[in-house]
C-alpha cells in the first residue's frame, strides 16, 4: 500500500528542487564583453529568460566589416557543440549579419578546430570558411571570410560564454587581440 | 570566491536532504539514505564545478541516486512504491539530461 504522506513529500521535495533550478537558470547574466578601440558595440539583446541569455554584437566598420557576437548564458555547463540551440542561435545571428552587411548569400565550409586561450579559459573553436556569393564580383571585396565559433564556461560567474567571430582576411591579425580582450 | 548563483544551485540539496530525513523518520531508511546522499552529491558537485566538474550532471545525478534508492527499497521489500519511484526519477533524470543537451 502506497503511503500518501510519502508521495506528497516526494512530489513537494522534487518540485522544490525543480523550482530552485529554475531560479538558478533565470538569474540575470552579467553579459561578457570585449574592449578594442576599433570594434564598436552595435546591438545588445536578450535571447531567452530561462535560461537567462543575452548577446552583444560588435562591428569593426569597413567596406568589409568584422563581426563579433558574444552571448552569455546562465548555465552550469558548456553548451553542447552539436546540439545546443543557443550556440546555433548565436552562429545564426552572426551569419545573418554577414549576409546583411556584405549584401550576399553565403555558403559555410567547416575547416576544423583550433584551441584558443581566453583569460585562463581554454576554448575549442570551430573554424569555417564563409564563401560570399556576389551577384557581381568586385575586386575590392573578399571571396571568402572566416567564421570561428566556440564556447566556454565562465566559472567565476557560473555562466557560459558563446563566441562567434566573422572576419575578412584584412582583419585576421585582430584575432588574438580581440579574443583575449573578452571578459566574463 | 562563492557566487550567488552557486549558492542558489547548491541550495537544491536542501529539499533532498529534508526529504531523506523525512523518509528515515518514517521508517524507510534505505530511501532516506539515498535521498541524503543525493543532497550531499549536489553540494559537492556544485563546489567542484569551478574545478571542472561537468555541471550538466548535477540534477540528473541527484535524481539518479534517488532512483537507485527506489530500486534498492524494491529489491529488499518488494513494495511497488519503490519501483515506481525508481522508474519515475530515472525517467526524469534522462529527460533533464537530454533537455540540457539541447539548451
Amino acid at each position: 500500500m502506497m503511503n500518501k504522506r510519502k508521495v506528497i513529500a516526494a512530489i513537494s521535495a522534487y518540485l522544490l528542487v525543480l523550482a530552485i533550478y529554475a531560479a538558478f537558470f533565470s538569474i540575470p547574466v552579467t553579459p561578457a564583453h570585449m574592449e578594442h578601440p576599433l570594434y564598436k558595440e552595435v546591438k545588445r539583446e536578450n535571447i531567452t529568460t530561462i535560461p537567462n541569455a543575452e548577446y552583444i554584437m560588435y562591428i569593426r566598420g569597413s567596406l568589409n566589416p568584422a563581426i563579433l557576437v558574444i552571448a552569455t548564458v546562465r548555465t552550469p555547463f558548456i553548451p553542447h557543440k552539436t546540439y545546443s540551440s543557443l550556440l546555433k542561435y548565436t552562429e545564426n545571428i552572426t551569419e545573418s549579419e554577414v549576409k546583411k552587411r556584405y549584401g550576399v548569400d553565403i555558403d559555410l565550409v567547416y575547416k576544423g578546430e583550433k584551441i584558443v586561450e581566453i583569460n585562463n579559459h581554454t576554448v575549442i573553436m570551430d573554424e569555417y570558411d564563409v564563401y560570399l556569393n556576389y551577384l557581381t564580383p568586385s575586386p575590392i571585396r573578399p571571396k571568402v571570410i572566416k567564421l570561428d565559433v566556440g564556447a566556454y564556461f565562465c566559472r567565476e560567474n557560473f555562466e557560459s560564454i558563446i563566441i562567434a567571430y566573422a572576419y575578412p582576411p584584412i582583419f585576421a591579425s585582430d584575432f588574438d587581440e580581440v579574443i583575449s580582450s573578452i571578459q566574463c | 570566491m562563492i557566487s550567488v548563483p552557486q549558492v542558489i544551485l547548491a541550495s537544491a540539496s536542501l529539499p533532498l536532504v529534508a526529504y531523506g530525513a523525512f523518509l528515515i523518520r518514517d521508517g524507510d531508511k534505505i530511501g532516506g539514505v539515498y535521498g541524503i546522499v543525493g543532497g550531499i552529491y549536489t553540494v559537492i558537485s556544485v563546489i567542484l564545478i569551478p574545478m571542472g566538474f561537468p555541471g550538466f550532471l548535477i540534477f540528473p545525478g541527484a535524481m539518479g541516486i534517488s532512483s537507485l534508492g527506489g530500486f534498492h527499497s524494491y529489491a529488499i521489500s518488494r513494495k511497488r512504491w519503490g519501483l515506481i519511484k525508481g522508474l519515475l526519477l530515472l525517467g526524469i533524470a534522462i529527460v533533464i539530461l537530454l533537455l540540457q543537451l539541447v539548451l
